[in-house]
């Protein structure tokens, strides 16, 4: 018996599970430290309020290690990160909050479902790690994937994405990008049993993450607003977690292997995300001191392109360490395509940089305020120095820095630059119909809206008129009005008659 | 039974519980309408005296002692009250709730004509509430049952104007068919097997000589009976419409005392009159199951038709409490601790909802859901407890009502129905959809433009009266500590386990 | 055996002494002098039933001695001496009513009243029928000058119903004529050993069994009953519904128990059961539908003197003694319950100023005593737990929930009861009306409201010894 919920267990980390958590803490703290600086007129009570439950709740799924604790963190997370989408107020933000909700509730629905069903076929186990060892239905695992792919936004299940991040403030967005979706892969990770997920089934979601992946980039490429391009670059490259995680189920044994590359791909994409993300903030105003502007700008450069992988950033190390596990011969095909992928990153992260250049030329001057320019300098800089700092990572970017690797990172970035630059613009006119099939969900969910305020009208009461049957029973009264002795004698004549009768049956 | 034991602590303490709110009930008709205080010092009084013998009770049944008192009543159906885990479970909560309710009827009713009457019938109501539960056999089941009715009829029509007189009309209507019917159903099973106390595991056990379809008769009647006071669908027409009942009443109807004490009683036919077995072995469960399925579906359909707060918390009640109804016919240990924590839990955050939608009508004149519109800053405190009990209904956690819900998702799964998951994942779907939107007028929209349609309260210390504030947190806070503390030995759903432990024999 | 003539006699004197010295002793003492009488007579009663369940046989004595056939002979069950003490608690609270609350009725109330008593408590005592038929007479004569004495409005229900009532007594005279022709007695201890199942049993029975249903305003022979019993004053209605209409139902039950021959009450049994049903839910319907209040309560007497004829009929068609303690139950219990209705319904009507029910509006606040003693009354008509009602209609379901061929008929219960709670309900939830008060005419009369309100919780209390109520039926066949 513990004190909290029933089989309420909190501990004994993983090393995954322990960098998450610190990635996850530190960006959190980065942001909210962010945000306090931000001037704002909207009502800050509610909203640090949600914002602490969400924080909560993120740190609290991550350490949890049985299924009650994680379902109420991941549901502390989720319903509170309504309320920083839809922050602002504007009806845009409105219009993300209700797709947001909507799917987020389903998302819940379908986790709370997957995991009653996980724990029941663990005896009714509570532990996620015996929960881990059981044999799900089929059922439960696409309910699983269902609904933490809905968090961690992933093609098809993105649908809220590209609305919320936009219309967030800039460090909400950096932790909905940075740290919560994660929270849909970590999910996966430590939930889905191994047995739930076939060889085959493994290949389909690879294949499914590769789509993803490259859908992310074509969708973000016909944007042009920052925040939306780094939201659609979220969904390429949360894409990438999924792969790996389909990879642990499709090669059981090198699973402590891809935790490793799971773990170096997440913190670095996630505090680099964040970082791009804030940046959106940032570079919203320009600096007085060319120097200053100038630096900023060198160091948007540089964690962009570690996105991109460039070499000695996190983002080489991540995206080597990936490499590296794809290498010999049976899965030549999907080295390939992570290659073509990194080609697809180079073109999306260019669009980014270039959105920022356009906005920054236009912005206004102001004086920097230094907190917010420690704490974005920070969280940029963990591009170079997060390889330096934990060995982790700093093993596959050591590994990578002989010059065929070197080379390996480059040319995706470089032929990135110039498919970019050669790209025709009936290209884009061609793939903007890619979008469209993310922007039915909005459409669906004002629909479901429209639906349900019809359905709540005013009820209608049953009145029933009675007139017909008043009328019969003053009829009937009269009937009986007549002399009570004489009808009573008829009556009484009446009942003897039919005592004999009965008598003398 | 000798004399002597009759008059053992042990077997007055039940009786002394009911008449804890007996007698003042009866003392308050008796107290003049102005003596306001003597009126509140006879409520508060009775309600502290109350929880000190629960809690006494309570320490008893832990420690394995045996609570009975007897009367002679009917010939081979003495008049028994007895506590056990079980009528505990549900003691506690209406003494507990009965404390909550009183305090805010107090600062509800303050300067309104007739609250003898009210406080009077109010203590009846509890009275008899506790009665049930306290309940030993079928037959004193029965009695309480039937004096509730009749002690919560004049709190229904208690404003008498003519919709209340309606709603009331529909009320007796109902509840005195449905008491009929248990009747009917206690008196075939007693010409069957005689009437015994209630024993866990149950009493009926089906040999040659108990014609199967008596007993089939005997369930359905009962089901049928006590379905009425439960809201089962389609008997549930007088809760929405006896909407029309002051707040407290309101919250004192759909959370402890009518709705409860029907689904207590398909709890106590189930288990301790027919047992798991026999009843399933009769085929029983399966029909009660699919009943009270359609019931959550059907009510939650319909709490998303309606505008006004109070229709909209009434039909969600509807559906929450047939929560219970379901985990019962479930038939499974595991479903069973669902079903009974449900009890404790619905009555918290049912509680919590009318309270503050009677605060909203009181302080704000707000009835309507349109008019929730920025709800939150005029009264953050009472829309952050309104808050918690629509989420809890929902079923996010950490709040209680996931506890429940979780119990009677394994408890589906264990009992071998997957389908009842989807019930459970499609009722709570369209609870988010009912609830949400009120959460949300009431935090993130803009307030309308003209106010507030009357302030009560635009310059007092609280947001309320401070009496209608104490207890919505209160219980606020209680459904939010019963979801997050729910593994510890005091939680609602330490003791369930307890309950169904000694049922099931475990 | 002792008390019991004293039981009876005592009313008797009272009655006597005002007949020939009443109106000299002035008019203030006249009701103490019955009051008197009857408090004599309760406890005598109480006494009485204290030996007969002592006795546990039947006890019979002949006054002056004569032989068997020939003189008065009385006979004392443990059943009839609690109707000796039903009946004199009635009076003795009626009375006090009648004494000390505003709406006295006219002076001749005390003789008559007295004359009443003492012909009830003889005919619970009798065992001949002859001897029934004296009693019953003076019953009838006695209860329709009763209601006479409400004044000239009376006239036409009194007249009505001293008309039936005579037509009823030629009626069963003949079938005791017929009976005594052939069997040359009329004692119903001989005749039960005796009687024989022939063409002139049966022509008798046919003929006392509806002369005593029109006594009694049995359905279909009610019609006269609504307005005799509404027009009365509130006291003689509370008397005439309380008791008066049981004393048919007695004789009907002594001659279909003892001198019927059982197979053939087994025929006629299901229809009399069905004509309770009927009375049940027809009356029931009349009551629910009434704009007065008397009315309605005299239309549930009709109705709850249903429960009591389903009773009989069963009793006859299935020969189980617990319907004998079912019948009597429902006796007692509707007798405590509408002598409350009947005060307080003539209560509030006095004090409100109108006869219509539209008048009870807000009855909670301007008359509530009055008003919570009707509903508490009504509780125990609709059989709510744990009144008398309620208890004698438990009685009544076991027997029909034995057999489940038997069961269609606990539907008749299951009605009634519905019906009961529509009628009584009606009144109470109009009650509660606070949006349209009818203002009183006057002070509510204290003690006349609590007065009404005693026999209610009495019949609540019912079930409290519930136990020793049947053990003393149950002692108390014939």
């Amino acid at each position: 018996m513990t004190m909290l919920w029933p089989g309420a267990t909190v501990g004994t980390l993983s090393k995954l599970e322990l960098s998450w958590l610190t990635f996850t803490a530190v960006l959190w703290l980065i942001a909210t430290l962010y945000k306090i600086r931000m001037s704002d007129d909207r009502p800050q009570a509610l909203f640090w309020l949600f914002w602490s439950v969400s924080c909560a709740g993120n740190l609290l799924l991550i350490a949890a290690q049985d299924v009650l604790g994680f379902y109420i963190g991941f549901s502390m997370m989720s319903l509170g990160a309504y309320a920083l989408v839809i922050h602002s107020g504007k009806p845009a933000a409105r219009r993300a909050g209700r797709v947001y909700l909507q799917l987020a509730i389903l998302g819940e629905m379908a986790l709370l479902a997957s995991l009653l069903m996980a724990s029941h076929a663990g005896n009714g186990s509570l532990l996620l790690s015996e929960v881990q060892q059981s044999d799900i239905p089929p059922i439960a695992a696409l309910l699983l994937l269902l609904g933490l792919g809905l968090k961690a936004g992933f093609w098809p299940l993105h649908g809220w994405l590209p609305l919320a991040h936009p219309a967030a403030p800039a460090p909400a967005s950096a932790v909905l990008s940075g740290a919560m979706i994660k929270a849909g892969i970590l999910g996966l990770w430590k939930i889905m049993p191994e047995s739930a997920i076939s060889g085959q089934s493994a290949l389909l979601i690879m294949t499914l993450a590769m789509i993803s992946a490259m859908y992310g980039v074509l969708a973000g490429l016909m944007q042009h607003e920052v925040k939306r391009i780094l939201a659609y670059s979220s969904v390429s490259q949360v894409s990438y977690l999924l792969f790996l995680l389909a990879l642990a189920w499709l090669m059981p044994e090198h699973r402590t292997l891809i935790a490793t590359v799971l773990t170096i791909y997440t913190v670095h994409h996630g505090l680099i995300k964040g970082s791009l993300f804030i940046a959106a903030d940032f570079f919203s105003v320009r600096s007085q001191s060319l120097v200053m502007n100038r630096a900023n700008q060198f160091m948007l450069l540089v964690a962009a392109l570690a996105i991109a992988g460039l070499p000695i950033t996190s983002g080489m190390a991540a995206k080597s360490a990936l490499k590296s596990l794809l290498e010999g011969e049976p899965l030549a095909l999907w080295y390939t395509l992570i290659s073509v992928g990194s080609v697809a990153t180079s073109l999306i992260i260019i669009k980014v940089l270039l959105t920022f250049r356009a906005r920054h030329a236009t912005a206004a001057i102001q004086p920097t305020d230094p907190v917010k320019a420690t704490l974005w300098w920070m969280l940029s800089l963990s591009a170079i120095a997060l390889p330096w700092l934990w060995p982790d990572m700093r093993e596959p970017l050591v590994s990578s820095l002989a010059t065929d690797k070197l080379w390996a990172a480059s040319w995706p970035i470089v032929l990135g630059g110039l498919i970019y630059w050669a790209w025709p613009a009936r290209w884009t006119r061609a793939l903007s119909g890619a979008e469209k099939i993310g922007l039915c969900i909005p459409s669906l969910s004002l629909k479901l809206k429209q639906a349900i305020n019809r359905l709540a009208t005013s009820p209608t009461d049953f009145s029933f008129s009675d007139k017909k049957l008043r009328k019969f029973e003053r009829r009937w009264n009269r009937l009986w009005q007549g002399s009570t002795v004489n009808v009573s004698a008829l009556l009484l004549i009446a009942v003897m008659l039919l005592t004999g009768a009965l008598m003398y049956a | 039974m000798t004399p002597d034991s009759l008059w053992h602590w042990t077997s007055l303490l039940p009786l002394l519980i009911i008449l804890s709110s007996l007698v003042p009930g009866l003392l308050i008709f008796a107290t003049p309408e102005g003596a306001a205080r003597r009126r509140t010092a006879l409520n508060l009084g009775g309600v502290l005296l109350k929880l000190c013998l629960v809690a006494l009770m309570l320490l008893g049944v832990n420690q394995g002692l045996q609570f009975r008192f007897a009367l002679p009543f009917l010939p081979a159906a003495p008049l028994v009250l007895q506590g056990d885990a079980l009528s505990l479970q549900f003691v506690s909560l209406s003494s507990v709730l009965w404390l909550a309710t009183t305090i805010y009827a107090i600062g509800y009713l303050e300067n309104s004509p007739l609250r003898s009457r009210f406080f009077g019938y109010f203590s009846l109501c509890v009275s008899a509430t506790v009665g049930i539960a306290l309940a030993g056999n079928l037959i004193t089941f029965l009695l309480f049952y039937e004096l509730l009715t009749l002690a919560t009829f004049p709190l229904v029509v208690h404003r008498g104007t003519p919709e209340a007189l309606r709603a009331g009309r529909i009320y007796l209507a109902y509840t005195l068919a449905g008491g009929t019917v248990l009747l009917m159903g206690v008196a075939l099973l007693h010409a069957m097997t005689g009437t015994s106390d209630f024993i866990p595991g149950g009493y009926v056990i089906p040999d040659a000589q108990l014609s199967t379809a008596g007993l089939k008769w005997a369930f359905f009647l009962m089901i049928a009976g006590l379905g009425v006071k439960a809201a089962l669908f389609p008997f549930h027409v007088w809760l929405p419409r006896a909407m029309v009942a002051p707040a407290p009443v309101s919250a004192l109807l759909h959370a402890v005392a009518v709705v409860k004490a029907g689904a207590f009683g398909i709890i106590r036919v189930v288990y301790d009159v027919f047992g798991v077995e026999t009843s399933q072995s009769l085929g029983l469960t399966v029909p009660l199951m699919a009943m009270a399925a359609f019931t959550i579906l059907y009510g939650s359909v319909q709490a998303l038709r309606q505008t006004d707060i109070k229709r909209r918390l009434a039909f969600s009640t509807v559906s929450q409490v047939s929560y219970i109804t379901l985990g019962v016919a479930m038939a499974g240990p595991v479903a069973a601790v669902g079903a009974i924590v449900h009890l404790v839990h619905q009555g918290l955050m049912k509680v919590t909802l009318f309270f503050c939608a009677g605060i909203f009508a009181e302080t704000l004149g707000i009835h309507n859901i349109k008019e929730m519109n920025g709800l939150g800053k005029r009264m953050p405190l009472t829309m952050a407890a309104f808050t918690i009990g629509a989420l809890g209904m929902i079923g996010v956690p950490p709040i209680a009502g996931f506890i429940s819900k979780w119990y009677l998702g394994i408890g589906a799964l264990d009992a071998g129905y997957p389908v009842i998951l989807a019930v459970l994942i499609g009722s709570s779907l369209l609870n988010a959809l009912y609830f949400l939107p009120l959460i949300y007028r009431g935090w993130f929209a803009a307030p309308a433009i003209g106010g507030w349609p009357r302030d009560q309260y635009p310059d007092t210390r609280f947001e309320t009266h401070w009496m209608l504030l104490i207890p919505a947190l209160l219980t606020a806070v209680l459904s939010l500590l019963a979801g997050i503390l729910a593994g510890s030995l005091v939680s609602p759903l330490g003791w369930t386990e307890l309950v169904v432990n000694r049922e099931f024999g475990l | 055996m002792n008390y019991a003539l004293i039981s009876l006699t005592a009313p008797l004197v009272s009655a006597l002494l005002l007949v020939f010295l009443g109106y000299m002793s002035g008019r203030k003492h006249t009701g103490l002098w019955v009051l008197g009488g009857s408090v004599v007579s309760l406890v005598s009663a109480a006494l009485a039933l204290q030996s007969a369940m002592q006795a546990g046989l039947p006890q019979t004595i002949n006054l002056g001695g004569w032989a068997e056939d020939l003189g008065i002979s009385l006979r004392l069950s443990s059943l009839s001496a609690l109707l000796l003490v039903f009946t004199a608690f009635i009076h003795l609270l009626v009375g006090t009513y009648a004494r000390f609350s505003r709406h006295a009725p006219h002076q001749d109330f005390w003789m008559l009243s007295a004359f009443l008593h003492a012909s009830l408590n003889a005919l619970w005592l009798s065992a001949d029928l002859f001897n029934l038929y004296i009693t019953l007479e003076l019953i009838g004569l006695a209860a329709v000058a009763m209601v006479a004495l409400s004044g000239a409005r009376a006239y036409k229900a009194a007249s009505d119903y001293l008309l039936l009532s005579l037509a009823a007594s030629l009626i069963y005279l003949l079938g005791v004529v017929l009976i005594y022709a052939q069997y040359q007695t009329l004692n119903l201890v001989h005749l039960a050993s005796i009687s024989s199942d022939n063409t002139l049993t049966r022509l008798a029975l046919v003929l006392m069994t509806a002369a005593l249903m029109l006594k009694g305003a049995l359905w279909p022979l009610h019609l006269w009953l609504p307005a005799a019993h509404a027009s009365a004053p509130t006291a003689v209605s509370a008397l005439l519904s309380g008791i008066v209409v049981k004393a048919p139902l007695f004789i009907l039950w002594l001659i279909w128990t003892e001198l019927a021959p059982p197979e053939l009450a087994k025929q006629v049994g299901p229809a009399v059961a069905a004509a309770g049903m009927i009375a049940l839910s027809a009356a029931g319907w009349s009551a629910m539908r009434t704009p007065y209040i008397k009315v309605l309560v005299a239309y549930s007497t009709i109705a709850q003197l249903g429960y009591a004829l389903m009773a009989l009929g069963l009793l006859m068609s299935w020969q189980l003694p617990q319907l004998h303690i079912a019948l009597w139950l429902f006796v007692i219990a509707h007798g405590l319950a509408k002598t409350s209705l009947f005060l307080a319904a003539g209560e509030m009507q006095g004090t409100l100023g109108t006869k219509r029910l539209s008048g009870l509006r807000g009855a909670t606040q301007t008359v509530p005593v009055a008003m919570f003693a009707f509903a508490v009354a009504g509780g125990s008509l609709i059989g709510l737990p744990p009144s008398g009602g309620f208890l004698a209609k438990w009685v009544l379901l076991e027997p029909m929930l034995n057999q489940p061929q038997y069961w269609p008929w606990a539907l008749g219960v299951l009605l009634g009861t519905l019906v009961s709670a529509a009628y009584i309900f009606r009144v109470v939830a109009l009650s509660f009306d606070r949006a349209r008060i009818n203002p009183p005419d006057r002070q509510p009369d204290r003690a006349g409201h609590w007065l009404a309100l005693l026999p209610a919780l009495l019949v609540w209390g019912m079930a409290l010894i519930g136990n020793q109520l049947i053990l003393i039926l149950a002692g108390g066949g014939i």
